[in-house]
């Protein structure tokens, strides 16, 4: 094996394989599957070889999103750790936020899935950036707008208010 | 309450995933599939109406009243999911009553911390945020950051900040802990967590001292609208430390500050009018 040749060289990563509710697979390094709570949880007592997870509840289209998202976390957390080790200033923090608000700017059902997807496996700075953004969405609106804005039909209720 | 159960996944089937079958595709990345932009005509009603109301009360948490008032109109799950958040909201306004003494009501501050509580329970942020306050300056020091702590976690901007400064005060300070959190609120546009971020920066409080950094943060809180930040923004451009050498520039914040009611500023921009540019460069004392 080259490996033995190189004994610097860094060991194979693990990996595992993510299986989305449509029957596609994912095959992510391990510490990018971990960033789920969920899968994180579940991972200490599974069996060494069994490194599939079945997501019944995220399709492959959301999967893929959040795999994306988990995979620039994860490095963006490593060279921001290296950043800080070096002693040069923060910006990579406010670079990866702006990142994540380009990866939440997407249309109004992808939104409800990676909200829905985030709260499913637990991966808490995703389900925070979801939540802001539909708070954010809300933020100034009428209630017409809010309907507007998330495609939420108007079942005409009554007025909570009207009788506090 | 009734909670709603898990909606299907938006490509139809409720079953589709216990399906034995499996397309047996060991790439990394399975070919690409439309996106499900193109795959639904936007007039379909989305899911959002189906919330679970756990999630809808997350959501709801850290809304202002009139957002939350809008939002409990938007559809009938809505604004069952938000009952409990309204009720918090009228125990925080009535919590407010009591604290300031408003509204025909006598200042109590017990009553006051009561009501808040009550809106803690209910999960508002906002409650939580006053209620901190209220331990706080009791002198319950512990019982205050333990509830600014819950609506930061929250991502309550208010509780990340006022969760910052407790740490610089607390004793001993955790001074990389309180960075942390000034750190979260101030990205999200909070002037006041800025403000005290720039502090830190500036005297080198829990980071390593960086004038440019703290500089770029005076400026941004001054543009909040903060006027103490104004007024350090003036001074940074005066010395050229932090920010680049700009007597125009140090002059519009020294006189922001001044319209604001900063004392000070309105000394300093007095000096500053009638100044030959050296002679006020010097004995400026930063306010922190």
């Amino acid at each position: 094996m080259k490996d033995s040749f190189n004994p610097s060289i860094e060991p194979p990563k693990k990996t595992v394989t993510l299986v989305s509710s449509d029957g596609y697979d994912f095959e992510v390094e391990e510490e990018v599957a971990l960033e789920s709570q969920v899968i994180k949880d579940g991972f200490e007592d599974k069996a060494v070889d069994d490194r599939e997870y079945l997501l019944f509840n995220v399709h492959s289209d959301t999967l893929e999103l959040i795999i994306k998202y988990c995979e620039k976390h994860v490095s963006s957390r490593k060279s921001i750790s290296a950043a800080a080790a070096s002693s040069s200033s923060s910006n990579g923090e406010e670079a990866l936020k702006e990142w994540d608000e380009h990866f939440i700017s997407v249309d109004t059902n992808t939104l409800y899935d990676i909200l829905m997807a985030a709260d499913y496996l637990n991966i808490k700075s995703l389900l925070d950036l979801a939540i802001q953004k539909v708070a954010d969405t809300i933020h100034g609106r009428s209630p017409e707008q809010i309907r507007k804005k998330f495609n939420i039909e108007n079942d005409s209720i009554i007025d909570p208010w009207a009788s506090e | 309450m009734k909670q709603k159960t898990w909606p299907a996944a938006s490509d139809g089937s409720h079953f589709k995933s216990l399906n034995l079958y499996r397309p047996t595709t060991s790439l990394f990345h399975p070919t690409p599939r439309h996106s499900r932009l193109n795959q639904l005509p936007s007039s379909q009603p989305s899911n959002f109406s189906t919330l679970p109301f756990d999630i809808l009360t997350k959501i709801g948490s850290s809304l202002n009243h009139p957002d939350l008032k809008s939002s409990s109109l938007v559809c009938t799950s809505w604004r069952d999911g938000l009952t409990p958040l309204r009720e918090a909201m009228l125990f925080v306004m009535w919590g407010k009553k009591f604290k300031h003494g408003r509204g025909g009501v006598r200042k109590n501050l017990g009553k006051a911390l009561d009501s808040f509580m009550k809106g803690v329970v209910r999960g508002s942020t906002l409650a939580m945020v006053d209620a901190g306050l209220i331990y706080w300056e009791m002198g319950r020091k512990e019982d205050g950051v333990a509830l600014y702590r819950r609506a930061a976690e929250l991502g309550d901007h208010n509780g990340e900040c006022n969760l910052g400064i407790s740490y610089l005060q607390v004793e001993p300070p955790n001074q990389k802990e309180a960075f942390k959190w000034l750190y979260k609120a101030s990205v999200a546009g909070h002037a006041r967590a800025q403000y005290q971020l720039a502090l830190c920066l500036h005297q080198g409080r829990g980071v390593q001292r960086d004038l440019t950094e703290a500089g770029k943060w005076y400026l941004r809180a001054a543009e909040g609208g903060y006027t103490r930040a104004m007024y350090n923004t003036s001074l940074c451009y005066l010395s050229g430390e932090g920010l680049v050498h700009s007597h125009r520039q140090a002059k519009k914040w020294m006189k922001r500050a001044a319209e604001c009611g900063h004392r000070k500023a309105q000394y300093e921009h007095g000096l500053l009018l009638f100044s030959v540019r050296t002679s006020c460069e010097q004995n400026h004392v930063f306010l922190s």
